[in-house]
């Protein structure tokens, strides 16, 4: 097995940009996914790495062998790549052996080992092997899709979204097999998806693309805690902005004073809340509880009470997914529109006033 | 992705040259190509025995006279075509007009009458056809039978006549009515027509129609209605012939040509072919031939079944100034064509 | 966004291969409009303004509206009656209903013209026509029948609509790209039916251009109306490409799950019954039954099995090398056109289709001049003969070959690829298995229409060769119907079994 590097890679369509000068490393052994909305240029990027066309310019490296750079490109057939497309893309007219076996040498084409273990990698039944690829599921399907890659021993597997068409039920699950069957033989694997649920749960890296570039590349908690810039924080998770003023390690917003890390910008800025840092706290003592009273708020006390008692808001909408639960808010003091996400039991009603709080540091940008 | 578009432009070029290969024009030293506007039987039989004869082959290209006549004009030096039969003359005149045929051998011209061979010696008549009027029986009786030709334009055969009006036979008739009539009585005439007749493929169908009643008369040639009676008479039991005689252009004795073309290949072999057509065993193998077409070897005598051609009292036609491309012309302006 | 299917710019070669196909199969369009231009107006005027061409008009119009609501209407209630009823023995009524797409339209003709002449004129021509054409709408619509998704038709007898009501009220309105479209492609055969409608003596433009081309071969006449033709083609082909590009947003999945439940006829099963069988004897019995009556006669008079075995063997050659060419020119066109989508593909594929506008006797007729005074190397030739043949089908081999590369998506290719495959080899072991059975049903579709074909036949054929259209057509000119008999047989038997398997995979396929 061996690690990816791509150097400034750049690639146009006509006059589109569909790559500007991507920078990515892929260490040996990890999975790594790629993450980015529909046209960021992900699915680009993978195929100039499988070699299915040539970059304009850049350089791509698989550990020590360059495969494309000046003067130099090989072809996919070459490359020793495995490629896993959507829909896992089986030869409808072969069955699952012959499949699985399409890239090997004809002799070993013909022994029914290699497919069996195969199938066994990826979790599947033996009894498969002479099915054919519209008599399987749409998870058996993907599962067999990367047993054909993985069959001929590739340096590098590139797996183009291949859970999107699945359905929930089946993705999780399928997913989860095809990740460890990647770990088991410690291949090196770069999984685009638009998913970030995905991304974040499957890969040992996540690269985020936006427009054509990287975002950021890092460990799934750094980009989800620390997302490089809004973008970013944005497509990884579910995020509020809330405009706030930064002072040293504290930043003042309608949310009451938050932490900020060193290093924060100074000054206006907007802060990065994620739904699970919001909490909601036990009604008050004193406050109306149910009856929807008219707003009377005394602004300077609800300053005043901010640290200890959180501040004031009522609520909008709740929904329910069994696990957790979501409440949308609606702060007293700005009309600012936030979403809380607590666990399912004792949930509040829709119209009731509750108060909340901030948990843990948050990150703040520079104003937009 | 590249090379398969590569691999479609060898394919594509590799079928280009099989067909071109396989495509043989039959030209090979010994083989003559007859455009043949005659009879495909009557030509069959004729070529065969000159083949028999001579060991010369002939491949034969069929066509009507008008289209083969064309044809070859356009064709020019490039007509592949080594020798042209016709069933009428207009045609000939119409490839002789252009330049297309070459002189014949003073032995050919020899053999057959004057009247069957142009002034110009480029070709001859090797076989004649009567023109006459057929009716069924009981649709037509004899008082009411048309003097000349022309009474057929008249209001009384409104929808009773029948013509092959895209057929070479019928257009030589009207060359002779033109020839004899004039453009203004013919154009007249052809106007009367496309009120009177009913048009039909060829004569065969004219003829099956007649005796099945669908019309009551027709114009042919004869030797389709006693083909018909020497086979079985299933299509011209009902059927009468009426000769025009008089020297009316409907007498009209069409005479069937052969030449040998400016652009041929093989021009000895070919005035072979067209000498034997009028010698005496071609003339014989004619008559024999069951055509029932008349022959024109004054040595050879006709068939005992045909009413001589002497008795026919045909109009005095000189045979190459029968015009084609004006008969065209005019049935066109007739609309019937 | 995502480049999955197409490759940014053409490849070169592809390009200039449909290059070089598009421009041969404009050859005759070419012609006709260079023709016109180089005739002048003064003599165009002459050979057009006149009371014959009215007739003609008036004559191909008629035809061609009585024939396509004819169809139409017969089409789409034996589709309806096999398809959505408790009919009985729908699976043997589904057979005999298509088995007339195996009888050339000259067949049928010659069957009933043989029998009787009454069927001569414009009723006559009319019958014959419906009954030999009708197949190119039932077909069709019987295959959108049975893709509906039934539970439309349930929602409207929910909603308390009878049967004929929901019939007329959902099934219909479905049906009309089918209908349409099956429709058209009847009113471009008849534009360029030759060989029945000179037998039936009715006159219409592709007739009277072959009367023309007797009289005086390739003239200024024949050339003018063969004008006025491709310009009627032209508005049917133009309505129809509107039509199937609207055809595809009417389209509903790839077919239902469930088949309906079908309507249940009552007592109207036995008119039907009736109506169906009276379609199959006259459609199938009459011309099948006369045919073999001929056949009878014919042996009893001649049977030259020489001159029939070769006539055979070069109706087959020449089918299937026109078949060969046709798929080979169609093949860089369709790539083109599914690999490489955008509007040169699109433009490319389109020009292909000039030729539907184009009936055999134009590309002949264009075909002799242009070999004459361009290549005459080519003139008489078989070469040109397949190259008339590969032009006209061209269409029918294009959409083909389109749909079975559709077959074989580009992400095949790239899969196999990255699995160490070179592109050859690719070609060989994933793209060639997977666009093979649909190439060879377009390869199919064009030998049937060779070895059928009879004008281009009779203009362009080298001297010497004959074919069992061209044989039949010698002998029914000279009314010899028992000597015809054995060459109509022959090309039904060669045409049967192909067409079987052509409406059988049409019927899986679904």
């Amino acid at each position: 097995m061996t690690a990816l590097t791509v150097t400034g890679v750049a690639k146009r369509f006509g006059t589109t940009a569909a790559l500007v000068a991507v920078d990515l490393h892929v260490p040996d052994g990890s999975v790594t996914a790629v993450l980015g909305p529909s046209g960021c240029g992900k699915t680009t990027l993978l195929r100039l790495v499988a070699g299915f066309g040539d970059p304009d310019g850049g350089t791509i490296d698989f550990g020590p062998e360059r495969v494309f750079g000046p003067g130099r490109s090989l072809p996919a057939q070459r490359r020793r790549v495995g490629y896993v497309p959507q829909e896992g893309a089986l030869f409808p007219h072969v069955d699952v052996a012959a499949n699985i076996g399409f890239g090997l040498p004809r002799a070993e084409r013909r022994s029914a080992r290699r497919a069996g273990e195969l199938l066994e990698l990826v979790g599947l039944d033996a009894g498969l092997a002479h099915r054919f690829p519209h008599q399987l599921s749409g998870g058996q399907q993907q599962r067999v899709a990367l047993a054909r890659a993985l069959a001929p021993r590739p340096s590098l597997v590139l797996l183009d979204e291949p859970f999107s068409s699945l359905d929930a039920a089946l993705r999780l699950g399928t997913a989860r097999a095809v990740v460890d069957a990647l770990r088991a033989g410690g291949t090196t694997a770069l999984l685009v998806t638009h998913d970030q649920n995905e991304a974040l749960s499957l890969a040992d890296q996540v690269a985020v693309m936006s427009a054509g570039r990287i975002a950021q590349v890092g460990a799934p908690q750094d980009v989800y805690a620390a997302p490089a810039n809004p973008t970013v924080a944005a497509f990884v998770g579910a995020a509020a902005f809330v405009p706030a003023v930064v002072t040293a390690c504290t930043a003042a917003c309608d949310l009451g004073e938050l932490t900020v890390p060193p290093g924060s910008p100074q000054g206006e800025a907007r802060l990065l809340v994620r739904p699970e840092q919001i909490r909601l706290l036990p009604p008050a003592d004193g406050d109306p509880d149910h009856d929807g009273t008219t707003d009377h708020d005394g602004t300077a006390d609800h300053d005043r009470t901010t640290d200890h008692d959180g501040v004031g808001g009522r609520v909008v909408e709740v929904r329910y997914f069994g696990h957790d639960a979501t409440v949308e808010l609606r702060l007293d003091r700005s009309g600012l529109a936030v979403t809380a996400r607590v666990s399912g039991d004792s949930l509040p009603r829709p119209g009731a006033r509750v108060r909340l709080s901030v948990a843990g540091p948050v990150t703040a940008f520079p104003p937009g | 992705m590249g090379s398969i578009g590569r691999a479609f432009v060898v394919l594509a070029t590799a079928a280009c040259l099989v067909g071109l290969t396989a495509c043989g024009s039959g030209n090979d030293g010994t083989t003559l190509t007859l455009y043949n506007a005659q009879h495909q039987d009557l030509m069959r039989t004729m070529v065969d025995a000159f083949t028999k004869q001579t060991g010369i082959k002939v491949e034969l290209r069929r066509g009507g006279d008008p289209e083969l006549a064309n044809q070859i004009v356009q064709e020019g030096d490039n007509s592949p075509a080594d020798v042209f039969v016709t069933e009428n003359s207009p045609a000939m005149t119409l490839v002789d007009r252009a330049g297309g045929f070459r002189h014949l051998d003073q032995a050919t011209l020899d053999q057959v009458p004057d009247q069957y061979v142009p002034g110009t010696g480029n070709w001859v008549g090797f076989a004649a056809r009567s023109t006459v009027f057929i009716h069924n029986r009981g649709k037509v009786t004899k008082d009411e039978l048309p003097a000349s030709i022309m009474d057929l334009a008249g209001p009384e055969w409104k929808g009773k006549v029948g013509v092959a009006a895209a057929g070479a036979d019928f257009q030589a008739i009207v060359s002779a009515v033109l020839a004899v009539k004039g453009e203004d009585a013919t154009a007249t005439w052809l106007a009367g027509l496309k009120r009177n007749a009913k048009i039909y493929a060829n004569n065969i169908a004219a003829m099956r129609a007649v005796n099945a009643g669908e019309v009551p008369a027709a114009v042919i040639y004869h030797y389709y209605w006693y083909q018909d009676q020497a086979e079985s008479g299933e299509d011209s039991r009902n059927v009468d012939l009426h000769f025009f005689g008089h020297r009316d252009p409907g007498a009209f004795v069409s005479v069937s040509g052969a030449g040998v073309l400016a652009a041929s290949d093989h021009p000895t072999e070919a005035q072979r072919l067209v000498n034997f057509l009028t010698s005496e065993a071609g003339q014989k193998t004619l008559v024999d031939s069951g055509a029932l077409e008349y022959a024109v070897s004054a040595k050879v005598p006709t068939n005992p079944a045909l009413t001589p051609l002497a008795k026919l009292d045909p109009p005095a036609i000189d045979v190459s100034t029968l015009n084609g491309p004006k008969v065209v012309e005019l049935m066109q302006e007739a609309d019937l064509l | 966004m995502r480049r999955a299917g197409s490759r940014p710019g053409y490849p070169r070669p592809l390009l200039l291969a449909c290059v070089l196909v598009a421009l041969l199969a404009a050859v005759p369009l070419f012609f006709v409009i260079g023709y016109t231009i180089s005739t002048g107006w003064t003599e165009a005027r002459r050979l057009l303004i006149r009371p014959r061409v009215g007739e003609l008009l008036v004559n191909t119009t008629e035809l061609v509206i009585g024939g396509m609501a004819a169809s139409a209407v017969l089409g789409t209630a034996a589709a309806w009656l096999v398809e959505r009823t408790d009919l009985p023995g729908r699976r043997v009524w589904h057979v005999l209903l298509a088995a007339p797409l195996a009888l050339p339209a000259f067949v049928v003709s010659y069957g009933w013209v043989s029998l009787t002449s009454a069927v001569e004129g414009y009723r006559g021509a009319l019958l014959i026509v419906t009954l030999a054409y009708y197949p190119l709408v039932y077909l069709p619509v019987g295959a959108t029948l049975r893709g509906l998704d039934p539970a439309l038709e349930e929602s409207a007898r929910s909603l308390g609509l009878g049967p004929w009501r929901t019939f007329a009220r959902v099934v219909l309105p479905q049906l009309r790209p089918a209908v349409l479209g099956g429709s058209l492609l009847v009113g471009l055969h008849l534009l360029a039916e030759f060989g029945a409608l000179q037998m039936l003596r009715f006159p219409t433009f592709t007739t009277a251009i072959y009367d023309q081309y007797l009289s005086s071969f390739n003239s200024p006449a024949a050339n003018m109306l063969a004008v006025v033709l491709v310009l009627y083609c032209g508005v049917l082909v133009v309505t129809e490409l509107g039509l199937r590009g609207r055809h595809r947003y009417a389209r509903l999945g790839s077919g239902a799950s469930r088949t309906a439940q079908p309507a249940r006829l009552g007592w109207f099963a036995a008119p039907a019954l009736a109506g169906l069988g009276a379609v199959v004897v006259l459609a199938l019995g009459v011309p099948l039954v006369n045919l073999v009556r001929w056949l009878v006669v014919g042996a009893s008079t001649a049977f030259p099995a020489a001159d029939l075995a070769t006539a055979t063997a070069t109706a087959a050659g020449l089918g299937l090398a026109g078949a060969l060419c046709a798929v080979l020119l169609a093949l860089p066109v369709a790539w083109l056109a599914v690999r490489h989508p955008g509007r040169i593909g699109m433009l490319i594929e389109r020009s292909t289709f000039t030729a539907n506008a184009l009936p055999g006797i134009v590309v002949a007729l264009a075909l002799v001049t242009v070999s004459l005074e361009i290549v005459p190397a080519v003139y008489q030739t078989t070469t040109l003969l397949i190259v008339a043949y590969a032009i006209m089908f061209l269409p029918r081999a294009t959409v083909a070959v389109r749909n079975a590369i559709a077959q074989a998506p580009p992400v095949l290719d790239d899969v196999a690829h990255s699995l160490g495959i070179r592109p050859v080899q690719a070609w060989r072991r994933v793209t060639l298995p997977l666009i093979a059975p649909g190439v060879g049903a377009g390869a199919i579709l064009v030998f049937l229409a060779v070895v059928t074909e009879l004008t281009a036949t009779l203009l362009l054929s080298p001297t010497g060769t004959e074919t069992l259209a061209t044989e039949f057509w010698s002998n029914v000119r000279d009314v010899d119907y028992g000597a015809a008999a054995p060459y109509a047989g022959l090309m039904v038997l060669l045409s049967a079994p192909a067409t079987f398997l052509l409406t059988r995979s049409a019927r899986r396929g679904s």
